[in-house]
């Protein structure tokens, strides 16, 4: 009985070290997809004030006058 | 959803490297550490080019890919951030990222670089935001003020734009349709993918 | 003469037959490979005309191949090329095959073991022990196995902690958990990394005299190292444990330089040499740990005295005699036989506790 349980822990550990990475294909992300730790820069992009404010100083700041 | 992008129109950068200035004044990044650099490509010959380079915050980075530690954070508008704090200083984002982008205080015996440090598009870290700690780590959080990045807001030429990728793209095709030419979105394709 | 020129005239024909089909073969693939040559003209003219026509077309194209120009900046990390393309090759390869196929290596390994151990079980002395012991390993060598050994698990589980780590760890540990552990991994991986490679390279130096591959290991291979009904014979290392350090001789030294690539930035290797590097230290680093798990297994559960040897460095005659026979004689005939403290009285089989005196 006794030989059996290394050959159950045998067949468990593949599943255990092997089958773990999240995929073979790299990571994807897509802006706007937030992940990570709390930045509370996030939230007042989200408000649309603040990109109001950063679009309307990109005109001025970068067209020619 | 506006997405956040550098072009540098490499007709007009005269290679003055006040974008390199500007971001060491504003950010006040240690010795040795470049989150920005100006590259001239045939320096002396004829057509001569100078690109300014940074960090372009691609869509899918490869530095986020490959960090062992997921220390990096993409916000809404496409700005990818990291956080030092998660940093274990390996350099597998500078093996990984194609604009040469991560930058380290230090290379030594043993692999001990310090944490990594790359442009964060003036956006800071995940700190509360233009904090004394947020600063000493991650430099100016000025789009939190509402302001865009250093750089290409003292940019003499205005050679480096940054802001929303939709406004960058019009006033950059104005251009080129005035001076006709053909538009060069350097590192474009690279950063945000084939579709731009 | 007259009975040899049929035959001649035979060969004559046979040549004749054969330059005729190899002619038609060179004129068929000639005429297929001829009219491609115009591509290559074509190709180089074409590269001329645009150069000619239009040097910023060239200029970007170099930048996308990742030629570099002049930059004023300077720091240990700053690059002169606009885009290297071999990062992004680099992801895919490290993110793709080498993180998502490569552990099977361990798990097969494991696996492997697991059904040996099932069905054949452990390799016992055949013999009844007389008691008699014998020593293998003198200190210096237990100490330089076991120095190896730990700091070889260290690597393995920092090492895996920092490839595997994100996938697996994260999610239990957390992200800030995850970064102390990956942070303290990183800097032992580093720091014993060196110290490794050290005990590496001693031990080849050491053991290389007893590891020269011979007859005798050839049919130590056929016998299957005696799991079978028959003996197989071996000197003081058996074909597999040549095997082994040849392994680690040729892939280990790989492993550790790569490592000290990797380790040593800042003597001139570029980002392309540290991706490279980076990805034989991974893949050939998992498969030392697969192979070392069979290693650990045939040294402690697999062999039956096995693992005494290179604990207390003495083992049973009866082990030897079964597992290494033809080093025993050669012990015997020399009468190098050393015994344990307890066992050394003058004996008639022992022969005296003469040391070796050469070597």
């Amino acid at each position: 009985m006794s030989r059996y349980v290394p050959l159950a822990l045998a067949l468990l550990a593949p599943l255990l070290l092997a089958g773990c990475y999240e995929d073979v294909t790299p990571t994807n992300y897509e802006p706007g997809v937030y992940k990570g730790e709390t930045d509370p820069l996030l939230e007042k992009l989200e408000s649309g004030d603040l990109r109001e404010e950063l679009d309307q100083r990109f005109e001025t700041a970068a067209t020619d006058r | 959803m506006a997405r956040m992008k550098f072009l540098c129109d490499v007709e007009r950068c005269i290679e003055c490297n006040a974008c390199v200035t500007a971001c060491k004044n504003e950010n006040e990044v240690p010795w040795g550490v470049n989150r920005r650099r100006v590259i001239t490509l045939d320096d002396g010959e004829p057509g001569e080019k100078s690109v300014s380079v940074a960090c372009m915050h691609c869509t899918d980075a490869p530095c986020a890919a490959v960090c062992p530690v997921d220390c990096f954070y993409t916000t809404t508008d496409g700005l990818v951030l990291h956080d030092k704090d998660l940093c274990i200083g390996c350099g597998y984002c500078f093996y990984a990222c194609p604009f040469g982008a991560p930058q380290f205080p230090e290379e030594s015996a043993f692999s001990q670089r310090g944490k990594m440090d790359k442009c964060t598009f003036c956006a800071g870290g995940p700190e509360d935001d233009n904090t004394d700690a947020e600063y000493e780590k991650y430099g100016a959080n000025r789009i939190a003020e509402g302001k865009l990045p250093a750089c290409a807001e003292m940019c003499s030429t205005k050679a480096l734009l940054a802001g929303d990728g939709e406004l960058v793209a019009d006033i950059y095709l104005k251009r080129v349709m005035q001076r006709s030419g053909r538009p060069d979105t350097w590192g474009w394709q690279k950063a945000y993918g084939a579709g731009v | 003469m007259t009975t040899a020129s049929p035959h001649t005239n035979g060969r004559a024909q046979n040549a004749h037959r054969r330059a005729m089909i190899w002619s038609l073969v060179l004129i068929l693939a000639g005429a297929m490979i001829a009219p491609l040559s115009g591509y290559v003209y074509v190709a180089y003219a074409q590269d001329e005309a645009a150069w000619e026509t239009n040097p910023r077309a060239e200029t970007w194209r170099d930048v996308r191949e990742g030629e570099g120009g002049y930059t004023s900046a300077s720091g240990p990390y700053v690059t002169n090329n606009l885009i290297q393309n071999g990062g992004e090759n680099w992801r895919n390869l490290r993110n793709g095959p080498v993180a998502g196929i490569v552990p099977w290596f361990m798990a097969i390994s494991l696996l492997l073991i697991g059904g040996f151990h099932a069905i054949h079980g452990r390799n016992r002395i055949d013999q009844p022990l007389s008691g008699k012991k014998l020593l293998r390993w003198r200190p210096w060598e237990r100490v330089l196995h076991w120095f190896t050994a730990i700091t070889f698990i260290i690597l393995a589980i920092t090492g895996l902690s920092l490839l595997f780590g994100r996938a697996v760890l994260i999610p239990l540990m957390g992200h800030a958990g995850f970064a102390v552990w990956a942070d303290f991994s990183k800097l032992l991986h580093n720091f014993i990394g060196p110290v490794f490679t050290a005990g590496v390279l001693v031990m080849i130096i050491a053991w290389v005299r007893y590891n020269i591959p011979d007859k005798v290991d050839l049919d130590w291979f056929r016998k299957a190292g005696g799991m079978g009904k028959q003996h197989a014979s071996a000197g003081r290392m058996n074909g597999g444990e040549k095997a082994w350090f040849w392994f680690i001789a040729i892939a280990g030294g790989a492993v550790c330089i790569t490592g000290l690539v990797l380790d040593f930035p800042g003597f001139g290797q570029d980002r392309g040499a540290m991706q490279l590097a980076n990805l034989i230290h991974a893949v050939v680093g998992i498969a030392w740990v697969a192979l070392a798990f069979g290693h650990i297994y045939i040294g402690t559960a697999g062999t039956e005295g096995a693992f005494e040897g290179m604990a207390t460095g003495y083992v049973s005659e009866e082990w030897a005699a079964e597992h290494h026979d033809l080093w025993l004689e050669e012990l015997r005939k020399e009468n190098r036989i050393e015994r344990p403290p307890s066992q050394t009285s003058p004996g008639p089989i022992t022969g005296g506790a003469t040391r070796p005196g050469s070597s």
